[in-house]
């Protein structure tokens, strides 16, 4: 057989290393440059009312106390960071252990998912001061709040993703008396991930959250304590400074999301039509 | 002296859904003979793919018993002697063309008795061998049915079992794809149960065609197709092969079940 040469060509973008740069600038360079307008337009109204700085500090005055003490905000953002990464990482694998199981049982889903609705549906911030009450003062109740708030959106997803298999390929996969464990893994598993990567989107930036929140309750170390402790003294100029240094981090954790997403999920058409 | 590669009797599958009960396929026999390409015409929703997958032992019949390579359909899937196309290619968009045809060795390896072709041959016999590293995304529908087939033909089964491979393909790639087919089969002379909406295409390629009435599917006769092969475009014109269209047609059209449609008749006669 030859290949037909109308429909053989391959359907993939070339990928010279170039036009890749070329193509991210194209993104980065508007974004970067309506984000410095808006940052112009505050430093302009700040100075032309003469806001008071205990309300609203000019980005000017902000960013010269970052970067004035960037090994403080450095160390407090690192801990927030660790503690959201650690709690992420508890709550996605407790999620994936709960999804694998009632993927293989409707009679343990229908026990199990009720609980884990009634975690989802309980306000974080209310179980927040319980857990530093139960785990004290350290980085634990932190890890384990943003492991809470994380945990939902990857089970759910994941349930779904182990789900949505190709009834084709499974047919297949049936044909040749695969076990149920060749199909969980070669089949269940890599068709969840399209599934899994939406979850993460919601669930990385969640688990910041969580981690902040449980700081608000200890006030020792992380952005949240050192957001609570800048409000008590009106210090706006560190207060806003915490903020930037969080907006930094999620940032940073959603383009890796998105690269890690890029890289593995090759195949699946949110990439190639992307 | 022949072997029946597929033998089916008295198969009937009704399909229960609360209340409501509906009969896919009814007393069908059939009989596959090593080496023979039989296909199976009829209008959609007759049932054919229930038969199909009866046969390769994704849905168990409600009555009717059989065989494939001398065992259960079950115990033939075991030994992975079934070689399953579907409409639907299905292959993992996940691994590459060579890793796709591969899958078949990699799953069920207790499976045993099977000799498997050399990847490389398989990846030349479907002309894909400089495609072995491309995604399926990266390749058009009618190459992708042909790693489904590569895929099926990997392991050397007893039996291939075809549902509309060519189903989801434009007018041109699909007529192209019937020649290509007729020439891999003409190679491998596998025993081929393959399902079909076109007459002309289910005349090309077979020995018999099965004609299926529609719901319940019933088989209301057996064609044999006396053409010479090897076989190519210029029969589509000549006088038997419009005969025999004109045959079938007819058939399809009157729904009358014809007195030869018994399992003995086509190889009897």
């Amino acid at each position: 057989m030859e290949p037909d040469p109308d429909t053989a060509l391959p359907r993939d973008r070339p990928s010279f290393p170039r036009e890749e740069w070329r193509l991210a600038l194209g993104y980065l360079v508007p974004a970067v440059v309506a984000l410095a307008l808006l940052a112009a337009a505050w430093e302009v109204w700040v100075r032309v009312f003469d806001t008071k700085v205990y309300i609203l500090p000019g980005p000017w005055l902000v960013l010269e106390r970052l970067f004035g003490d960037i090994g403080y905000f450095a160390h407090h953002g690192w801990t927030t960071l660790w503690e959201a990464m650690a709690g992420f990482g508890l709550g996605c694998a407790v999620a994936l252990t709960g999804a694998t199981v009632m993927a293989h049982s409707r009679m343990l889903e229908r026990s199990l998912f009720p609980m884990a609705v009634l975690v989802k549906v309980i306000p974080i911030v209310a179980v927040a001061p319980l857990f530093v009450i139960w785990f004290g003062f350290g980085s634990f109740p932190k890890v384990l709040i943003a492991a809470e708030i994380t945990f939902f959106p990857v089970l759910v997803n994941g349930l779904t993703g182990l789900r949505s298999v190709d009834p084709g390929a499974l047919d297949f996969f049936i044909s040749l008396n695969a076990s149920s464990r060749e199909i969980f893994i070669k089949l269940r598993v890599p068709s969840s991930l399209p599934y899994l990567f939406a979850a993460f989107r919601i669930s990385i930036p969640l688990a910041v959250i969580g981690a902040v929140v449980g700081e608000f309750f200890t006030g020792d170390r992380g952005l949240g304590a050192v957001i609570i402790v800048a409000h008590n003294n009106l210090d706006m100029p560190t207060l806003f400074s915490a903020i930037f240094t969080l907006a930094f981090i999620g940032i940073t954790l959603t383009m890796l999301t998105s690269y890690a997403e890029k890289k593995v999920l090759f195949w699946h058409d949110s990439e190639i039509t992307a | 002296m022949t072997t029946t590669h597929i033998a089916v009797q008295g198969l009937t599958h009704t399909y229960e859904s609360g209340r409501h009960a509906l009969t896919a396929i009814e007393d069908i026999d059939l009989e596959v003979r090593q080496g023979a390409f039989v296909s199976i015409v009829g209008p959609s929703g007759g049932g054919k793919t229930t038969l199909l997958k009866a046969i390769g032992g994704l849905l168990e019949p409600t009555t009717g018993a059989i065989r494939v390579d001398g065992t259960s359909a079950l115990e033939a899937q075991a030994r992975k002697a079934i070689g399953f196309v579907f409409q639907n290619p299905s292959l993992l968009p996940w691994l590459t063309v060579a890793q796709n045809i591969l899958l078949p060795l990699e799953l069920n390896v207790n499976g045993g008795g099977v000799v498997p072709e050399a990847p490389e041959r398989m990846l030349d016999a479907v002309g894909l061998a400089e495609f072995r590293d491309y995604y399926p995304h990266q390749l058009s529908g009618g190459m992708t049915q042909r790693v489904a087939l590569a895929r099926a033909l990997v392991l050397d089964p007893a039996v291939l079992l075809m549902d509309e491979p060519l189903g989801a393909l434009d007018e041109i790639t699909r007529t192209n794809m019937r020649y290509e087919l007729l020439k891999l089969w003409e190679r491998s002379r596998k025993s081929v149960l393959f399902v079909t909406h076109s007459i002309q295409e289910a005349i090309m390629l077979s020995d018999w065609v099965v004609v299926m009435s529609s719901r319940p599917g019933r088989i209301l006769r057996w064609v044999h197709i006396d053409l010479p092969r090897p076989r190519d475009e210029s029969l589509e014109q000549s006088a038997a092969f419009l005969a025999y269209t004109r045959e079938i047609r007819e058939t399809l059209s009157s729904g009358v079940i014809h007195r030869q449609a018994s399992i003995e008749a086509p190889y009897g006669a």
